[in-house]
């Protein structure tokens, strides 16, 4: 199912503050993920996989080295042009879900809809269709407090694909679930990059989650681990 | 672009705390509105008087009478500028056994009023009343008029007998209503009795003494000089008086108050800022209490302007709906009706058309103070912080 090369890290350096110090998270990262793909990013805590996957998601800025993503370096972007670039490239899957509590799940999912200037019918058409995506579509109208967690992550995940991102991040999606919802939303984005090709990288501790990708990466120390392909 | 729908989700989450800061807001706001009524009340008082008139009282004290020889004393001196010489004397005095109920009450020479407020002043007057009644009213020594609002408060008819118990002139005084007047001008309350002098006078055994001199000059520019004519007439008499244009001396009631306008600018200054603090609070503590949603709306793709819009319009609900509260509190609490603040009558206390400006303004004011600064807290806060991904 893999394709040609969606996104490119080449030398990418994060390096934290803490206390005086400087941690450096990610160290000269070199990875490439191919369109279609489904990766599994592992490794031990502090090894850099949330921070990577901020990164590529823009929701934070390398200190050093480049994010090239469909032929545009990111890292180049001003502000508003990577909020603009996430709405309309990027699927976020959260491990506590980030739901906004004050809005029912309908609303929820359609929210990102509003920066693509659809009527507000439209974008309700089109959230209830990610929502039975996902079986959910008899709970449109529940607000998140009014939902189980692995009923939570699904309106995440439908919140994720309703924009048709070209790509989805997910971290630790299963890490707050028991285990029959854990197998619920593996299945689901089983489902999503089977049925609709969606490129998916997956941070996990999870073995038994990372077993569901196509590829698994180990960071150790801010890099690939030894023997991992980059 | 801000995210349709989280404002008012957000105030329906929280409706006692949205109640709440609104309502601070909105009594801040009737409070202003109050105070700033009572301030351009006060200043219409002295505004809308007529620059043809002057008022001459003892320059000892404004509660020392003058002899009706004084009166006289003008006419026969047969000032250029002088039009019209009457008198008003303030009677006081009980109403129904009652103290406490206080209206305005003046002895006064009907007919001169009757040529300087009445309908033989140029230009109609101010207290108005048909021929009819101004004729009856000269004529019957024992008849006085009551003010409509006066009428209205008492229950007080045409016919009907009214009698004063005397304080400052002892006696039983008896009359009765053969006029109800309504006012021409917003500065001349309804609220006052006329009778006649001559009436006080006789009933006093003929002391002939009256409280002010009104005098209607030719030229308003002149005030000045016929003001200083009128008072060297009697420089070196036991009576002499002060005389000023007629606003002036109406000042003179207000100055009484001390710089009561300066109070309650500090007052109404201190209500808002309270209320500016409170909606401030809330605003960032709101904030705080949504900084993971902030990340959460920035991971989508909202700009940092949406966000910062997001707060700000939420500021503008909370506070412009507020103000509009209090405004339309106060407008419907005081709607130009006459009220009576320790011894200054209004004729029309009503929220000023400044006032209102003025309290959208405040309203709009407190929306952006508020607001400008959690928005920039809320565009500021890097997504990974937000998120506390760190």
């Amino acid at each position: 199912m893999a394709g040609a090369v969606l996104i490119a890290v080449r030398g990418v350096t994060k390096v934290y503050s803490r206390g005086g110090v400087d941690i450096r998270i990610l160290d000269a990262l070199d990875l490439d993920i191919a369109a279609g793909s489904y990766t599994a990013l592992m490794g031990p805590s502090g090894s850099g996989k949330t921070t990577l996957l901020n990164l590529l998601g823009a929701l934070d800025r390398p200190d050093a080295g480049a994010i090239v993503v469909g032929g545009e370096d990111i890292t180049t972007f001003d502000d508003g042009a990577l909020a603009a670039w996430r709405a309309r490239t990027v699927g976020f899957i959260f491990q506590l879900y980030n739901l906004l509590p004050v809005l029912r799940a309908i609303d929820n999912v359609a929210l990102p809809l509003q920066l693509f200037g659809l009527p507000r019918r439209e974008r309700r058409r089109r959230a209830a269709t990610a929502l039975d995506l996902v079986g959910l579509g008899d709970r449109m109208e529940h607000y998140p407090s009014e939902l189980s967690g692995g009923q939570e992550q699904r309106v995440a995940i439908a919140r994720a694909i309703v924009t048709d991102p070209t790509f989805l991040l997910a971290d630790e999606p299963t890490g707050d679930l028991d285990p029959t919802s854990s197998t619920g939303i593996l299945d689901l984005l089983d489902q999503l990059h089977r049925d609709l090709g969606k490129t998916i990288l997956m941070v996990t501790h999870s073995h038994t989650a990372a077993e569901r990708a196509e590829q698994i990466v180990h960071l150790e120390n801010g890099r690939i681990a030894p023997g991992e392909a980059a | 672009m801000i995210p349709a729908g989280l404002i008012g989700a957000h105030l329906r989450r929280n409706r006692l705390r949205a109640a709440l800061t609104a309502g601070s807001v909105a009594l801040a706001v009737f409070l202003f509105c109050t105070l700033q009524t009572v301030i351009t009340s006060l200043q219409a008082i002295t505004s809308g008087h007529s620059a043809n008139r002057l008022i001459a009282s003892s320059a000892v004290s404004l509660f020392q009478t003058l002899p009706l020889a004084s009166v006289e004393r003008i006419r026969s001196a047969r000032l250029p500028d002088v039009l019209e010489v009457g008198h008003w004397t303030w009677f006081d005095g009980i109403f129904r056994g009652d103290p406490r109920e206080f209206f305005a009450r003046f002895a006064v020479d009907v007919r001169q009023m009757r040529r300087q407020y009445g309908d033989l002043a140029p230009g109609g007057g101010e207290y108005l009343l048909t021929r009819a009644e101004w004729d009856r009213f000269e004529q019957e020594r024992s008849a006085c008029i009551v003010g409509r609002g006066l009428a209205d408060r008492y229950g007080l008819r045409v016919g009907d007998p009214l009698v004063l118990e005397g304080t400052i002139y002892p006696g039983t005084f008896r009359f009765t209503i053969v006029a109800v007047y309504s006012s021409g001008n917003p500065t001349y309350d309804e609220e006052t009795l006329f009778f006649h002098w001559d009436y006080l006078n006789e009933a006093m055994g003929r002391i002939d003494t009256v409280g002010t001199m009104s005098i209607t000059i030719r030229n308003p520019y002149r005030a000045a000089e016929v003001c200083l004519e009128i008072d060297a007439l009697f420089q070196n008499s036991a009576n002499r008086t002060l005389t000023q244009p007629e606003a002036a001396f109406n000042a003179q009631f207000l100055s009484m108050w001390g710089r009561i306008d300066l109070l309650f600018a500090v007052i109404g200054g201190a209500v808002v800022f309270a209320s500016f603090m409170i909606t401030l609070n809330t605003m960032l503590l709101s904030v705080k209490e949504r900084v993971r949603e902030i990340g959460v709306l920035k991971t989508l793709g909202f700009p940092n302007p949406s966000l910062f819009g997001l707060y700000l319009a939420e500021s503008a609900l909370l506070c412009g709906g507020g103000a509009v509260l209090g405004l339309g509190l106060a407008m419907a609490a005081f709607h130009g009706q006459p009220v009576r603040l320790a011894t200054v009558i209004f004729p029309e206390f009503g929220v000023a058309g400044s006032t209102q400006v003025a309290a959208l303004l405040i309203g709009a004011l407190l929306a952006l103070i508020s607001g400008v600064g959690p928005g920039l807290v809320a565009a500021r806060v890097p997504i990974v912080k937000a998120l506390r991904l760190v």
